[in-house]
């Protein structure tokens, strides 16, 4: 009824104004000498007005003395009187703050004034067309605060994001990532980078308190182009993408061609280290399969040329080849939107047998059913599939094989059996990348709906729910004839479904108080419920070679799992401002989980946050503070254990042993780990403040923030000494705090209407510290990290090499070498901390007309690491580091007690310098890098992590184009690192060398892109 | 559609799905994917406890196969027995502990099973005293507590000895008093009163190590100890690879397609093959060799360096010395191997091949843990060492024979004629060391003649080497190591690493260590 009236009076209305006396108004509209497209022209005090056009024109009938406003976004108004037939008018830009609105979660808009906790934002143009198949690793760098870890160059692979450090030692800390306003269970590789509107990042626990114990690690909230509708002017867009990148290895190291396969400058043929006489010194020695004469008849008793083989190595890498395609449809309607699109990804790998392949297929529809009420819904179905080889063994001796073996020219296959052959008895790498391997096939399903109801224009309520289904097939396996876990061969096949139904009620409110005061308040439920299952079937000893299928083997074992868990809360924000200056935020959840027991379930955690926005309540005059705020929040979490932690179970073999008369034994055991009834949530808190700034006609803008986290009740899972009967024990133990320091600072170096410079820089500091682990003294979190109170967490905890007072080695009398803790029975100590002091990426882009170049530099500065692959190389004497290695080296130090650890003093009281001599390979191979102290790195990198250049054209450029807008884009990832704390031609690169063990190489990639839109 | 069906049909939707009854229900802690304590079988705990005492003590003997030079050592003292070494045998010991614990619940209320707690109890105090022989101080009685004290102090080594005697005598009450038979028993088929004679051969094992004249005595009158081969304890391996391993862990070394990485030590070689006027009839079920060629250039880089004692013993046999460092040449399939007994590898009748290819046993091996050779030579050193009643030579002897005779049992079809040790050359061999023993100038030497004998007769158990060597120092001869001579013999071994990291009230010491028992002088053996 009430909409007839407003039809009826705009009708009258207009009626009368086409009776009053009209005229022509027409001119130009134009900023520092450009004309202005889309200024919109009105009449003051009506509804009638206009347009400027591509050139800035516009032309508007008015009556008589009239008075017409002028207005742009980031431009002040401007209104002038229609006296004149002929206007030109100059508009001056604004550089005061617009009132930006932004999603927060949940679907929930509010005025960026308004937030008192930070939240970074990255549009879909910086994640488009890359040379990378991955999301999480087209965001490197380019956000303050996350980081993400690179597990190795294997196609396909899934990094790591972590979100202000890690909360937590036992309990994920991976972010919750949100599609679409709801929460999705996928990794981010299964989203196609091309199809992202926007993608946002929330840090704090405030920011992501709406989605409870589930965002305590930070929420990166994505807005897909299916789901990220508009209703409006009826309009069709059509958007089509294609990158092709080539992938090759990045970090290999520069190996020395001098000297050969052998031991103290003698050949030996079996050996896997180069220590042997140099090529010069020696003709020919045996091929390395001469004492297989058996085998190979044909190398039988063979000579071969003493030579290097400096690419021995790198053949073993391929360069791959991907290719992204991605097709992207949208058409809205006045009260409906509709949205399709697709992408497909095809990536090889840079190792035989690795490749990856994505397609994606999304659809998103919104329509406005009355005026009170809007649904809409998408879906989204993703497969991805996946080959590699099975395990990481492949790269145990790859990286150093003897320096004249060249490993591509050897049979890899014993010729009767298809066994493994090799020059030695170890795995030959071809022989897994043609033997083994692991597909991974996963499909999901993806959709969620949505219905908001508004009762007026203070209350509405909002239902959403999102079920996200993923299943995943894995096929894992090995023909018979490896070495040790390959031996006979295997067969895993693994099939995981895991379901997840989220779904929220939100009732928001939002009223003016009087002229000044403003309240706006979420109140909410959620449940979460997520149900899991697994089959598998395990089979070994392989009967015919080659052939993969269960009833090619004959042991099997077969398992199945099942787990259910629930995940419920109720939330309310309630946030009160002052004349939109001043705002203040009080928010609380209670959640309800079911993966402890009945009395710990419940835990209510609340949060506060302000904002103060100087510019908006004082007037700073001037263009030098165009915007600031202060923002400060207090939020708490919860984090709910694993299922399955708090009651007793044993441990069941069906097949433990077999008889000597055949009998198979069953045995039944305590299991290793001890439950604990008494397992409660974490309790996480954290203090944030923060400054946001645009200065200098917002060429400059500035966002930064500090943060403190002390994370209670720490749910450990705590290593046992096995003579408390247990191996482990999920147990809350303790506290952890972070202190972290977050910077976005943007710089436009250069602005003129063809030419821009925006420098942008993103700084991030943090570190986490073990404060109390109950009164143990120190817990095992991996291999060689360790949490132990007073020091950072995870430091690394090895032997190291005795000194003296003043730092110098101690030096065994009888032989020359180092003396190293274990040696005399003396318990390892903290020998690093992994975690860098600080990162710093420098994002440069840089526009002329149609042409943009962007460079993202990146250093990290600190951190050490334990390098395994370090210590490999160097003890095999293949890289240039040990090329100098005639004569004899006498190790730097004094001697030493080998019973004691303390230094030997001569009759003086002085220590005495070691003067034994020793050759390299006694000092490298046997002792040097036996100290863990001395096989530990510091991990400062710089590496430019991309380049690209694009250039753009649009219709209006060229008017005969068929499509509106097409870019063409080159670039390159990961071009140039340099990790200087590293033995110099090891050419490691931090990145995946931040584990213990060999990890895949990195890659190098260069893309040619082409996006048209229609 | 009108706008109330929208509204109604939405509305029935979002009830369903919040208030259905899966999302109200937070009663799942429940795991379903195992077994509760409830449905426990006593008979498949029991096997647990079976085979973890057989993981411990066949590891803790395999880390002291280099130490007591049946094989090379390739390292030091102290790498050999560095804090990891004994993280596994530690988690071993204490994990059957934990299972026996849970038996003698199940015990508590059912006193029909006193024949699994009988056999329980044994195979702990077995285990705990072994640890304690190569650890000194451990846990024990704060031990597996679970969550009631997760840093337990080490107790008085001699003081857990003294409670697992008692336990013994606890044992062997149950172990009268049977009534029903566990469903497999791995080592005894099922007969208490064998189970009785090993806890007694036990205790006379730790008064021996205590050096406890009147308590050994006392055993020796009760005479109930582990006298001939068919009372031998022993864990018998099978030929099965999957899906449980459940071969001689040796056997693993020599005949895999990787290849035998360890040498077989050169000492050991001699001892059998040199040291003696005769061969030692076990020779060839001892090791195998896999080639009839002498090593040589690459092979035998030790050749002519003044620091090896043997570099090469002769006849094939390619061993190395103790504590030699040197990097290895590609001879994985040309080194000397474990043979026949008691691996379950290949029985040596010059009949040369790679491992993996001869014809052997399939890893169908034995683990002698304590025999009735152990017993006998236990016997002559008590009488030698402690002045303990009985005959010497009598026990020395039998203790050879029965050696040899449980050798030349072991698998006679896998014994080539022409190759297989005959009656005749054990009673040469015996009839050799008695006259060697008879002529031996005093006790010192006479126990050296035993000691000897028994580190010839314990391969594949060099735990009662170990043991046997820190209580007398025997056998004289024994090599040392080739350089490194200064780093000390391990008396004990370093405290397992995960232990001493995760328990605050364990402490890493010296290997310099003597465990109570062990009353020699610091500098006495090397």
């Amino acid at each position: 009824m009430k909409m007839k009236i407003y039809y009826l009076l705009i009708c009258l209305f207009t009626g009368v104004l086409s009776f009053a006396q009209q005229k022509e108004v027409s001119g130009t509209v134009s900023a520092e000498g450009t004309p202005l497209p889309g200024v919109s022209v009105v009449e003051k005090g009506t509804t009638n007005g206009t347009q400027t056009d591509f050139d800035g024109n516009f032309k508007l009938s008015v009556k008589e003395n009239a008075i017409l406003s002028f207005s742009y976004i980031g431009f002040e108004s401007l209104e002038v009187s229609a006296s004149n037939t002929t206007l030109n008018i100059t508009l001056q830009e604004d550089f005061n703050e617009l009132d930006e609105v932004i999603v927060v979660g949940q679907g929930i808009s509010k005025s960026k004034k308004a937030l008192g906790y930070a939240v970074s934002t990255v549009s879909g143009e910086e994640l488009e067309n890359k040379a990378e198949s991955d999301v999480a690793r087209a965001l490197q760098g380019k956000v303050a605060g996350v980081q993400i870890l690179n597990p190795g160059g294997s196609t396909g692979s899934e990094p790591s994001v972590r979100i202000r450090s890690s909360l937590s030692l036992t309990q994920t800390n991976s972010p919750l990532i949100v599609v679409n306003n709801v929460p999705f269970s996928g990794n981010l590789i299964d989203i196609d980078p091309n199809d992202i509107a926007e993608l946002s990042v929330l840090k704090g626990l405030n920011a992501s308190l709406v989605y409870g114990s589930e965002g305590r690690n930070g929420v990166i909230l994505i807005q897909t182009k299916s789901g990220s509708l508009v209703k409006g002017e009826a309009k069709t867009t059509v958007n089509f993408s294609q990158t092709t990148y080539t992938n090759t290895v990045a970090n290999l190291p520069d190996y020395q061609n001098k000297y050969g396969q052998g031991s103290d400058g003698t050949f030996a043929g079996g050996n896997i280290g180069s220590w042997g006489p140099s090529f010069s010194s020696l003709e020919s020695v045996p091929h390395p399969y001469a004492p297989q004469g058996d085998l190979f008849p044909e190398f039988s008793g063979l000579d071969v040329p003493y030579q290097a083989f400096p690419n021995n190595v790198r053949d073993f890498f391929n360069t791959g080849i991907g290719s992204v395609t991605s097709l992207n449809l949208t058409s809205r309607q006045e009260k409906t939107s509709f949205n399709v699109s697709a992408g497909y990804t095809d990536e090889t790998g840079i190792i035989g047998n690795n490749d990856l392949r994505r397609f994606n297929i999304g659809l998103g529809g919104q329509a406005q059913l009355t005026e009170k009420l809007n649904i809409s819904a998408t879906l989204n179905h993703s497969t991805r599939k996946r080959n590699s080889q099975s395990g990481t063994s492949i790269f145990d001796l790859l990286l150093y094989i003897p320096r004249n073996v060249d490993v591509l020219s050897l049979p890899y296959e014993n010729p009767q059996t298809g066994a493994n052959a090799y020059y030695r008895a170890s795995q030959n790498p071809s022989w897994l990348i043609n033997n083994t391997g692991r597909n991974d096939d996963v499909v999901r399903i993806f959709g969620t709906m949505a219905a908001d109801y508004k009762f007026n224009n203070n209350l509405s309520l909002t239902y959403r729910v999102g079920y996200d289904s993923e299943t995943q097939d894995e096929f894992d396996f090995s023909n018979k004839g490896g070495i040790d876990d390959f031996e006979f061969g295997f067969l895993s096949l693994d099939y995981d479904k895991q379901v997840s139904v989220d779904q929220f009620l939100i009732l928001s409110a939002s009223y003016d108080l009087g002229s000044k005061f403003g309240f706006d308040s979420q109140l909410g439920i959620n449940s979460r419920y997520i149900t899991s299952k697994s089959n598998s079937s395990d089979t070994e000893s392989q009967i015919v070679f080659g052939f993969q299928r269960p009833s090619n083997y004959t042991a099997v074992e077969a398992g199945a799992t099942r787990g259910s868990q629930n995940l419920a809360g109720t939330f309310g924000q309630f946030e009160f401002n002052y004349d939109k200056f001043l705002y203040l935020t009080l928010s609380g959840r209670n959640d309800w989980g079911s993966t402890v027991e009945p009395e710990n379930q419940q835990l209510f955690y609340p949060g506060a946050s302000f904002s103060f926005v100087p510019t908006s309540a004082f007037d700073f005059g001037g263009t030098a503070i165009n915007y600031l705020k202060f923002r400060g929040a207090y939020a708490t979490s919860s984090g709910y254990p694993d299922l399955f932690r708090t009651r007793s179970v044993l441990n069941s073999n069906p097949q433990r042993f077999v008889t000597n008369d055949g009998n198979t034994i069953v045995t039944n055991g305590v299991r290793s780990l001890l439950p604990n009834p008494n397992l409660t949530p974490e309790l996480h808190r954290e203090f944030e403040l923060g400054v946001e700034g645009k200065f200098f006609k917002n060429r400059v803008t500035l966002d930064a923030s500090v943060f403190k986290r002390i994370s209670e009740d720490q749910i450990l899972r705590r290593d046992l000494d096995r003579s408390t009967g247990f191996d482990d024990v999920f147990t809350n133990v303790g506290r952890i705090d972070t202190e972290g320091l977050e910077v976005d600072l943007g710089i436009d170096l250069v602005k003129t209407k063809n030419f821009n410079w925006n420098f942008r820089n993103i700084f991030t500091a943090y570190e986490t510290l073990v404060v109390d682990l109950g009164g143990t003294e120190q817990i095992g979190l991996g291999t060689r990290n360790f949490a132990i109170e007073g020091e950072p967490l995870g430091v690394l905890v090895g032997s190291y090499a005795m000194r003296d007072n003043q730092g110098n080695f101690l030096i065994n009398p009888d032989n020359g070498e180092l003396i190293i803790s274990d040696e005399i029975g003396l318990q390892d100590r903290v020998i690093g901390d992994p975690t860098p002091d600080w990162t710093v990426t420098n994002i440069n882009s840089i526009s002329y007309k149609g042409f943009s170049l962007m460079a993202q530099l990146e250093y990290t500065h600190g951190g050490e690491n334990f390098s395994d692959t370090v210590e490999d190389l160097m003890e095999r004497g293949v890289t240039r580091d040990t090329e100098n290695r005639e004569g004899s080296f006498v190790l730097p130090g004094v001697y030493g007690d080998t019973g004691t650890g303390l230094a030997f003093l001569d009759s003086d009281g002085n220590a005495i310098p070691n003067t034994i001599q020793q050759n390299s390979l006694r000092t490298t191979f046997s002792n040097y890098y036996n100290a863990d102290d001395l096989s530990t790195f510091d991990t400062s990198v710089f590496r430019i992590r991309e380049i690209a250049l694009a250039y753009s054209l649009n219709d209006k450029q060229i008017t005969n184009l068929p499509f509106k807008n097409i870019t063409f884009k080159l670039s390159g990832r990961n071009v140039f690192y340099r990790a200087p704390g590293f033995p110099e031609f090891t050419n490691i690169d931090p990145e995946v060398d931040a584990r213990a063990g060999t990890t895949i190489p990195t890659t190098k990639r260069y893309a040619l892109g082409i996006n048209i839109s229609f | 559609m009108t706008i109330k069906k929208i509204v109604f049909s939405l509305s029935v939707v979002i009830s369903t799905l919040l208030v259905s009854c899966e999302v109200t229900n937070f009663d799942l802690q429940d795991d379903p994917n195992s077994l509760t304590p409830i449905s426990v079988s006593p008979d498949f705990l029991l096997n647990e406890i079976q085979i973890r005492f057989e993981e411990s003590l066949s590891e803790l003997s395999r880390n002291t196969n280099d130490v007591m030079r049946y094989e090379a050592m390739s390292d030091t003292y102290s790498d050999v027995a560095e804090p990891s070494a004994l993280n596994g045998e530690w988690s071993d010991v204490y994990a059957l502990r934990e299972n026996m614990m849970l038996l003698n619940e199940l015990v508590d209320e059912d006193e029909d099973l006193r024949f699994h707690r009988g056999i329980a109890k044994v195979l702990h105090a077995y285990s705990m005293a072994t640890l304690v022989d190569y650890l000194g101080d451990i846990p024990f009685s704060e031990a597996n507590a679970g969550g009631e004290n997760f840093d337990p102090v080490p107790d008085d080594d001699a003081a857990i000895y003294m409670a697992l005697l008692d336990d013994l005598e606890l044992a062997i009450e149950d172990l009268n008093n049977v009534t029903f038979v566990p469903l497999n028993d791995l080592y005894f088929d099922g007969d208490a009163t064998r189970w009785i004679k090993l806890a007694n051969s036990l205790k006379l094992k730790l008064w021996l190590n205590i050096g406890d004249t009147a308590q050994v005595n006392a055993l020796l009158i009760e005479d109930n100890l582990i006298e001939t081969i068919a009372d031998d304890f022993q864990f018998q391996y099978s030929a099965t690879a999957t899906p449980a391993d459940s071969r001689h862990p040796l056997f693993g070394r020599g005949y895999e397609p990787g290849g035998q990485s360890e040498y077989l030590g050169n000492y050991f070689i001699w001892l059998l093959k040199d040291s003696k006027e005769l061969r030692d009839p076990r020779l060839r079920y001892y090791m195998y060799r896999q080639t009839d060629t002498a090593p040589a250039g690459d092979f035998l880089n030790c050749e002519g360096n003044p620091i090896y004692d043997f570099c090469y013993t002769g006849d094939f046999y390619w061993g190395r010395d103790h504590g030699d460092a040197a990097s290895t040449p590609n001879d994985r399939f040309l080194k000397t191997i474990y043979g026949l007994y008691p691996s379950g590898g290949a029985f040596d009748a010059n009949n040369p091949v790679a491992g993996q290819n001869s014809i052997n046993l399939g890893g169908a091996g034995i683990m002698p843990i304590l025999t009735s050779f152990h017993i006998n030579f236990f016997k002559a050193e008590a009488v030698l060492r402690l002045g303990a009643n009985g005959d010497a030579a009598t026990s020395l002897e039998t203790g050879i024979r029965n050696s040899m005779q449980k050798v030349m049992e072991f698998d006679p079809s896998s014994a080539a004629t022409g190759f297989a040790a005959s009656q005749e050359d054990v009673n040469n061999y015996v009839v050799s060391v008695m006259e060697e023993y008879a002529v031996a100038a005093n006790a010192d030497a006479r126990l050296n003649i035993v000691i000897r004998e028994l580190y010839l007769a314990t391969y594949g158990n060099s735990i009662e080497s170990y043991n046997a060597y820190r209580r007398t120092g025997f056998p004289a001869n024994i090599q040392i190591p080739i350089i490194n001579e200064s780093i000390p013999f391990p008396r004990t071994f370093a405290m397992p690493l995960n232990p001493v990291n995760r328990n605050s009230s364990l402490n890493q010491r010296p290997i310099t260590t003597q465990v109570f028992w062990d009353t020699n002088p610091s500098d006495f053996i090397n």
